[in-house]
Order: structure tokens, then sequence, then C-alpha cells
């Protein structure tokens, strides 16, 4: 047989079919490692320790307001909140050690300590609740997950679903990660109940360089169930495994503050 | 005519008999006037006073309040609407509050409470508020609170100290204050002991960012009796507004349901006695009809039709019940009066809720008079009906053998 | 004696029609108050149980200080000891062992602070009505989840609506362990919704197996509260000072109702007062009937009385007669009350009366009032009533001795 142009269309069909399971399989393993993406969500806001001054708007249906707050950080047992703005509320201050918590409220003069039933309470009156803050549970231990593909995927994103392990004291059914695939930065998280229902996403925006690393400086919180609720977390600057010395975490250091 | 002539000089001829008859359908009457009275005097009694110390006869809320309460859920200008309020003829008085939680301490000791604003002179008029102290004094300056008395053992503090309190305004922002504590409080309500911190609503007003603004207001009634009128009038008035109007025992439910419950107890108790009545009347009229036999032998006897024999004993009988209606009613009016003025002093004051319970009153009220009309009418009619007919169909030979 | 009593026997049964009537008046009467009290009786202890059944038990035993703040910490002391000696008391029927913390509760939408109590299943059952006023889901049946078996936690109707959950979802408590100071955070499912109309235990309480709060709090085998309900519902109110007494030792505290509930005890003197002042009143009414009835039938028979002075009794043997008869006629009618009592008691007893249809604490409280069976209705109230049917009779019969025998004999019409 004489090789013909139809032949040849034929040939590259065949090789076109043949291969793109090749094909694809090259490009699922240009993915990285479910792993290593899952540990880079963890580490992100995980440090040793940090030093970070940020600005946290709150919008509630009946108010809206934007804190400013200087924080320090160490392990995940120690944090010292000290906010400086707006005028009110500037001085008071919040530290928490292991499971005991502080606040210095600067007008009364006054350190009063937070019963434990309170400290799950959101802070300040943010989404944020202190667990959040906190942030017991990492993907990489407490969830098992797997890359899927959503309908409206982006190209440039990678989606990852995190399932809580059975037993873990987790409320969530379970989580979308969308992490952009080169820089694997989250762009957001969507947290989903038992029921599938979309409960509430966390998106991170603005990737700026914060003491050499890369995270986003924009983290909005908005709740999908109750309207007119959402929370903004700006860092402002930030730096990281810094030593930070002890007395910091002290309620002598709640009292001091240098205006 | 000739009938009711008959009646009479018959009800006078036999003294005794018309006696006993008409003793017996007096006292019955009395009796059970006054048990009604007295029942519904007591339970009247002891839901005024326990609305009274602390919740109000009727309260005014923003709409949805009282299902799910919310320091957003507000009530506007609540001076201008308690005027319009006050204006009502059987109201007696009203309070504004402002309610909210927070975290509250002495030196050392941290705990939640609940913060209840209050305005210090109409607080006092329409609850006694100032009754209720048992250390310290009343509020005289500003920046003064009271707190339950359990409150201050929890944070080993007491008249005198300095409490801090810490919680969040309705703008947002934190709300922390210093005040001082001038006296301690027996609420009567255990809750209420161990959580409730009571400032004075302008200080509340500040700490929580809500001027011009109240989360309820408390009325009270001259007159308990006046809670339906009174607030179907509130309704009608604030309907165009965002406030709903509500009674006792909508914000009252737990204690109105074992009133209710309470109630009806004493309705069985009602029935008994209303049947013992019943059947007394009965028993003496059934005996003296019987007595009568040889009597209405002796008229068939002569003659008269069995038809007016019936009316007579019908007359007669109607005439005592009458009679004794009215000087029942006159008795019992004034036995219910003195009861409802005066009372029955309970040997010692029962202290329940917060209350003090030191009579027993009673009360003059229709249904304590129509009842035992009602009673008396219907037995001494019914029983005189029966042998009456019976005599005036017997053979007159059988009903006038004398052994 | 033998004679007079022979004597008015016969001659209150010669007219019988009559005597049947004032002894069924008077029997009614008795009957009413034996009712009355009967009805009392039961409607207190409804209250009564209404209270106590529904959570908090007849008594309960805590160390001394827990209720002031609910400190994890203070554990009843020994334990063992104190529930074998429990066990042991002939009055008390059961015993049950609770935990109970503050704690939160949080969902996927929102999260509360709220009192979390452990509770044994099968022990708690006969105490408290807890099983009773579940709306959804079931008493506690285990879930399994991925293999592994989590407790079912229930909560009230209230806080499930605030945190949007149903039977089945996923919760997570969290609580403060004692012995390590960390928070100890642990998935649940709702296994059951209750509704016990009572407002902080439908908003802001859980309950949980008691053996997964122990581990929870790290109290081990460890309690903080016993409960116990007694034989007989009036035990508590009565030997109130007994009880604590022999239970408050080495650090605990042992309270009744009406020490742990002080409002309700008021409550029942209040009724116990109004009850008194029915119980005059009923007396009154019968009492009154009483001294009609038997004066007109014995004015009525003043020429029977007249005929017999005329032939030659003596005015004390009248008297005499007349009181016996009288006496007589108390035993006719008191039995007949007795009877007629026994009966409607009884009646009474097995079907309650429901009156209000009104929900008190969950559909199952519905206000069933049973009568209540108590000697003394059988005994002291039929006696009261002899005795005063005696006294009355005393009048008449005295005038029966004095009148005049000719004014006697004119009366035949």
């Amino acid at each position: 047989m004489k090789f013909q142009l139809k032949h040849y269309g034929l040939v590259l069909i065949v090789l076109f079919i043949g291969f793109s399971p090749l094909l694809a399989q090259s490009a699922a393993a240009q993915r990285p490692d479910i792993e290593k993406v899952v540990n880079a969500i963890d580490q992100m806001y995980r440090h040793d320790s940090s030093h970070t001054i940020m600005e946290m708007e709150i919008h509630t249906p009946h108010w809206s307001r934007t804190l400013k707050l200087e924080a320090w950080s160490e392990g995940m047992d120690k944090t010292f909140i000290r906010i400086l703005q707006p005028q009110k509320e500037r001085g008071m201050g919040t530290l928490r050690i292991d499971n005991e918590m502080w606040n210095y409220l600067p007008k009364t003069n006054k350190v009063m300590k937070i019963p434990p039933s309170m400290m799950m309470s959101s802070w300040m009156g943010s989404d944020f609740k202190n667990n959040d803050l906190v942030k017991e549970f990492t993907f990489t231990e407490d969830y098992t997950f797997e890359y899927v593909q959503p309908e409206d995927a982006k190209e440039s994103l990678l989606y990852v679903k995190c399932t809580p392990k059975p037993g873990k004291p987790i409320v969530w059914g379970h989580v979308l990660v969308a992490v952009d695939a080169q820089t694997l930065i989250p762009e957001w998280e969507k947290y989903y109940d038992e029921h599938g229902e979309l409960m509430r996403i966390m998106y991170f925006k603005e990737v700026e360089d914060f003491d050499g690393k890369q995270l986003p400086s924009i983290m909005e919180l908005v709740p999908q169930t109750k309207e007119g609720h959402k929370t903004v977390l700006h860092y402002i600057e930030a730096e990281f495994d810094i030593r930070i010395t002890e007395r910091i975490f002290n309620l002598r250091n709640l009292r001091t503050f240098r205006r | 005519m000739l009938t009711v002539k008959l009646a009479l000089r018959n009800l006078m001829r036999q003294k005794r008999r018309t006696v006993y008859t008409g003793l017996s359908m007096l006292v019955g009457f009395v009796l059970a006037g006054f048990f009604i009275g007295w029942a519904d005097g007591t339970y009247n009694h002891m839901i005024d006073k326990f609305t009274r110390n602390r919740l109000g006869h009727i309260q005014v809320h923003r709409e949805g309040y009282l299902d799910k309460p919310s320091l957003y859920k507000t009530i506007g200008s609540p001076e201008e609407v308690g005027s319009r309020i006050d204006e009502y003829e059987h109201v007696e008085s009203w309070a504004p509050r402002i309610y909210s939680a927070g975290l509250v301490s002495i030196s050392e000791k941290t705990a939640g409470a609940e913060i209840i604003g209050v305005d210090p002179q109409r607080e006092d008029s329409t609850t006694a508020f100032s009754n209720k102290i048992v250390e310290g004094r009343y509020y005289e300056n500003s920046g003064e609170v009271l707190i339950g008395k359990e409150l201050a053992k929890i944070l080993k503090g007491g008249v005198g100290d300095e409490v801090a309190i810490f919680s969040q305004a309705a703008d947002g922002s934190i709300a922390e204050n210093l005040y001082k504590v001038v006296g301690l409080l027996d609420m009567g309500d255990p809750r209420l002991n161990r959580s409730g911190f009571y400032m004075q609503l302008a200080d509340a007003r500040e700490l929580l960012v809500l001027y011009n603004q109240a989360h309820e207001i408390a009325v009270t009634l001259y007159d308990l009796r006046q809670v339906e009128a009174v607030y179907q009038a509130l309704q009608s008035e604030f309907s165009d507004t965002e406030l709903s109007v509500a009674p006792w025992q909508e914000f009252a439910e737990e204690f109105y349901r074992a009133m209710e419950a309470d109630k009806n107890g004493m309705y069985i108790s009602l029935v008994v006695v209303i049947l013992v009545v019943g059947i007394t009347i009965l028993n003496t009229i059934l005996m003296s009809v019987m007595e009568r036999q040889k009597e209405y032998g002796v008229l068939r006897a002569i003659g008269t039709r069995p038809g007016s024999i019936v009316k007579m004993v019908v007359a007669e009988t109607s005439m005592l019940a009458l009679l004794s209606i009215v000087v029942g009613s006159i008795l019992t009016f004034f036995l219910n009066f003195y009861m409802a003025e005066h009372g029955l002093h309970l040997g010692s004051p029962i202290n329940w809720g917060g209350v003090q319970l030191e009579y027993m009153k009673g009360e003059v009220n229709f249904r304590s008079f129509f009842l035992p009309a009602i009673t008396v009418v219907v037995t001494s009619l019914a029983v005189c009906l029966f042998p009456a007919i019976k005599a005036a169909r017997t053979e007159p030979a059988k009903t006038m053998r004398v052994f | 004696m033998n004679f007079y009593l022979k004597m008015a026997w016969r001659n209150i049964f010669r007219n019988r029609k009559r005597t049947f009537l004032t002894g069924l008046i008077i029997g009614i009467g008795l009957a009413s108050i034996m009712f009355t009290d009967a009805i009392v009786v039961g409607m207190k202890e409804n209250m009564i149980q209404s209270v106590t059944s529904s959570f908090i038990g007849d008594a309960q035993i805590h160390y001394e200080g827990f209720q002031d703040s609910y400190d994890a910490k203070k554990t009843i002391e020994n334990r063992e000891q104190l529930l074998s000696r429990l066990q042991q008391d002939e009055a008390i029927e059961s015993i049950t062992e609770r935990t109970a913390g503050f704690g939160t509760i949080s969902s996927p939408s929102d999260i509360n602070s709220i009192l979390i109590y452990g509770i044994d299943p099968s022990r708690e059952r006969p105490i408290s009505k807890v099983d009773e006023a579940i709306r959804e889901g079931s008493y506690f049946n285990l879930q399994e989840d991925g293999g592994e078996q989590f407790g079912g936690v229930l909560i009230g109707s209230k806080l499930a609506e605030r945190l949007e959950v149903k039977v089945g979802d996923r919760i997570v408590l969290s609580a403060t362990n004692v012995k390590t100071d960390d928070l100890a955070q642990n998935m649940f499912r709702v296994a059951g919704i209750y509704t016990m109309q009572i407002d902080e235990m439908d908003t802001s309480a859980a309950f949980i197996p008691i053996s997964q709060a122990q581990e929870m709090l790290g109290l081990g085998s460890r309690v903080h509260e016993i409960a116990v309900s007694f034989k007989d519902v009036q035990y508590a109110s009565q030997h109130s000072d007994e009880f604590a007494a022999a239970y408050s030792k080495g650090g605990n505290k042992a309270e009744t109702w009406p020490q742990l509930v002080p409002q309700m005890k008021k409550m029942l003197d209040l009724t116990d007062f109004s009850v008194g002042i029915t119980m005059i009143i009923v007396f009154a009414v019968i009492i009154f009937g009483i001294i009609n009835t038997l004066f007109m039938s014995l004015y009525e028979r003043i020429f029977e009385f007249g005929v017999l002075r005329a032939v030659g009794t003596k005015a004390v043997s009248l008297r005499k007669l007349i009181v016996f008869e009288a006496a007589s006629l108390a035993v006719y009618s008191s039995v007949i009350g007795v009877l007629l009592g026994a009966l409607i008691i009884y009646i009474g007893s097995v079907h309650g009366m429901n009156l209000t249809g009104v929900e008190f604490a969950g559909a199952t409280f519905t206000e069933e009032i049973n009568t209540v069976f108590r000697l003394r209705q059988f005994i002291l109230h039929p006696l009261l009533i002899f005795l005063f049917t005696v006294l009355v009779s005393l009048y008449p019969a005295r005038y029966a001795g004095r009148m005049s025998i000719t004014h006697a004999l004119q009366k035949t019409l």
C-alpha cells in the first residue's frame, strides 16, 4: 500500500490515542507529591516563632470595625496579642499559654483570667474561633487527602480534598483546598459539613514577601450560612523563627505598654 | 297571684321547716361563694406578687426579642414608648431594662455575669427593687452597681469593692470599665443571685454604646385582672411599630403552666364543694316535701288540682331560693370583701421565689355569686319538682295515712 | 346498753327511706372528704414528681462546694464506700452517678458553652426522665464511624437549632481534663434530641455516657454527683435532715430535693395551707348538712317522742335513745361513705384524671392526677364524722327530753 495522506492522519491519530494516556500520566506525574503539597499548606503559617503586625477587619450585620494588632507566638502554646488601634482599645492585650488565657484591659488596668469555657468562643467578635488561631490540627497528621478535579477547575491550580481521619474531633465533613500549582500557596480553602453543605470559605490573597518567605498577606474568612459576616486579616509586617524573649509571654508584659 | 300568697303563708306557717330549708340554701351559697372568692383571690394574689417581683405584668420588646434575645434587638427611644404606655389609666408603673453578658472580676477572681441595666427610680417603683438588697445600699451616684449575693461570693468580694467588667458593645468595640459595688442582692432566683450584675441604665448605655435604647420595658398595672384589657390596648397602640407586647402568661410561661396545673386541682375541690352543697339542699328539700305528703293528700282530697299543688310547691321553693340567694349574696360579698382587703394573716410568711406571702387574700368576683346561685336554683327546683309531682298524682287516701 | 342499741337500730330502720336518704347524704359527705384528701395527696405527689423526676431525683450528693461553680476537680469522696452504704439503705430505690462540667460543643455552624453531663444510661432511666424527653433519635445508641465506636450525645432541641444539627450529625465536645490540664476534644454524634421545656436544659446542656465523660475529663472512676430516688415519695420531705446527716461525711454534702429546690418546697407548703382551708370548707358544708338533716328528721318525730314520753319513758332514756340512734345512723352512714369513698378513690387511683392537657416538661408529663390511698382517709375522717354526728344529736336529744308532752302530741300535720 502506498503511504498516503489519509494514512498519515491515521498514524497521527493512533499515535495520539496511543500516547495520550502516557501524556496524561506524565501530566499527572508533573503534579507534585500530594504529601508535599499538604505539608506546604500546613507549614505556611506555622513557624517555631513569629512576630507580626496585622490589621483585622470584622464585618457583622450590625457593625464593621478594623483593629490593628501586634502579635507574638511561639510554637503552638504561646501567643501574645496587643491591640494598637483603634484608640479606644489601644493597649488591650491577650496572653495565651497552653490552656490558660488572660486579657488585659488598659482603661481599668485589670488583668482578667478567661474561664476555660469562654476560651473557645470567637476572638473579639470576629469569625475566627480561638481554635482557628491556635490551629491544633494539621492536614498532614489529621486528615486523609487526595487530588480532585472540580468542574470549574482552573489550570493554574491544584485541588486537594482533605477528609478528617475517623475519630478525629473535627466538625468538618471535608475541606477543599485550591493551591497554586507553581508556588504551592493556597488560594482558598472551602469547608464543608458532613452533608456536603459549604459552611465557610477562607480566601488567601495578595502574596507578598515576608521575611524572605512568600505568603498571602490577606486572609479572608467568609461564613456561608450567616449573612453579613466576614473577617479579613491583613498582614502588614512579619518576621519568623526569631528569638522571642520569655519576658513577652508573661502577665507582667500584659500590663506594660509603651504607648 | 293566689299561688304566691299561698306559698308565702305556707312558708310562714311552718317556720322551722322554712328555716331549715332556707338555711341550707343560704349556708351552702355562702360557703361555695366564699370558697370561690378565696380560691380565685389566692391565685391572683400569688400571680400578682410573683410577676410584680421582677418580671412585670406586661412586657414590651423589639419584635422577636423574646424568642431569640440579641444585643441588637432594641427598643428605640424607650422613654417615649414608656410615656405612651403611662397614659393608660390602669398602668401603675413601667421600667426600662438593658440586657447583656460579660465577664466581671474583683481582684483575682473572674466570673461570667448577666449584665442588667436598670433605671434606679423606675425599677424601684415598678418592682420594689431596693427591697431586694440584703447588704449595703441602693444606688446613689453613677458608677455604682448591685450584684447578686452569690456572685459576690464567687468573686470573693463584697460591698465596697471595685469590680471590672469586660464585654462587647453594640458597635463591636470592647466594653470595659470599673465600677463600685455598693450593695448585694437576693433576687430569690438562684441563677440571678449567682450571675446578676445590676448597673444603672445610664452607665450601661455608655458601656454598651446603646444610647437611647433598651431591650425591655416592664409594665405593672394597678390590678392584675386588667392585664387582658391593657395588653390588647397596647398591642393595637404599637401595632404599627417594630415593638411587640407580651402578657405575663407569655414571658413567664413555666410559672403560668404551674399555676394552671395547681388551679385545676383547686377546681376539683370546687366541684366537690358544689356537689356537697347541692346534695345538702337536695336532701333538705326532699325531706321537707316528703314530710308534707299528708298535707298534699288533704289538699287533693278537698279538690285541689294536681297542677296547682305543683305550682305551689315550686313557688315556695323558688321564693325561698331567691331569698337565700339575695341574703347569701350580701353575706358573701362582705365576707369576700373583707378577705380581699385584709386577708388571712399567715402564721409565718412563706418566702417563695423571692416573694414574701404574708396574707392569703380573697377576691370579690362575679363567679363567686353566679356559681353558687346556679347551684341553689338548679338543685332546689329540680328536687322539689319530683316529689311534688308524685304527691300531686298519688291517691289522697294513700298519702294521708297517719302511721 | 344493749337494749338501747337494739331499739336504736330498729328505730332507724323503721323508716327505711328516710334513713337511707340521711345515711346517703352523710355518706356522700364523708366520701367527698376522703376523695378530696386523696386527690390532694395525688396532686402534691404529682407536683413533686414532675420536678424531681425530670432530672434532679429525690436527693443528691456532691462534694461540698461543687455546685457553686461546677469545679470539675471537686469529685465525691469515698465513692465506693458511699455507694455501698446507699445500696444497703432500705429507703432508697434507685441510685445513679453523674459527672458534670462546663465545656463547649461545636458544629460546623456554631460553637456554644454548655454544661456537659455524663450519665449512666441504664441507671439513669429509673431516676430521671431524660429518655422520655427525647423527641428525635434515641437514647444512646452507639454509632459507628469508620469502624470505631463513638458515643452518642443527647442535646436539647434549642441547642440543636443553634448548632444547626440533626440526629446523626457530628459535633465536637471540648472540656478541660482535670488530670493533665489539657483541653480534651472528642467527636460525638447526635444520638437524640430532647425537649424538657426547661430553658436551661434545652439550650445549654448535653448528655454523654459517663464512662466517656470520665475519660475526657481524666476523672478515672470518680464522679461529681450521686442522685437517688426513694421508694416513698414523701420520704424526702419527711426525713430530709436524717438523710443529710447520714451521708454528708468526709467533705460530701447530701441534700434532698426540698433543699435543692427550695422554691418547690415553699410551693408545696403553700398548697398545704390552701388544702387546709379547702378541707375546712368541705367539712363545714358537710357538717351543716348533718346538722340540718339530723335536726329535721328528729323534729319530725316529735309526735312519736311525745307518745313515748306519754307512755312513761323517762327523759333520760329518751335522750339516750336519740343519741344512740344518731350513733347508729352515723355508723350506717360511715359504712356507706367508706364504701363509696373507697370506690371513688380506687377508680381515681387506677384511672388518673387528665385535667389540663397542658404540657409540662414534655408530653409525658400530662397533668394526670391520681388519687392516693392513705390510711387516715379511712379511719380519721369516718371517726370525725361519727363523733360529730353524735355530738350534733345531743341538742335535739336534750330538747326531746325536756319538751312538754302535750305540746309534742299536738303535732299531727
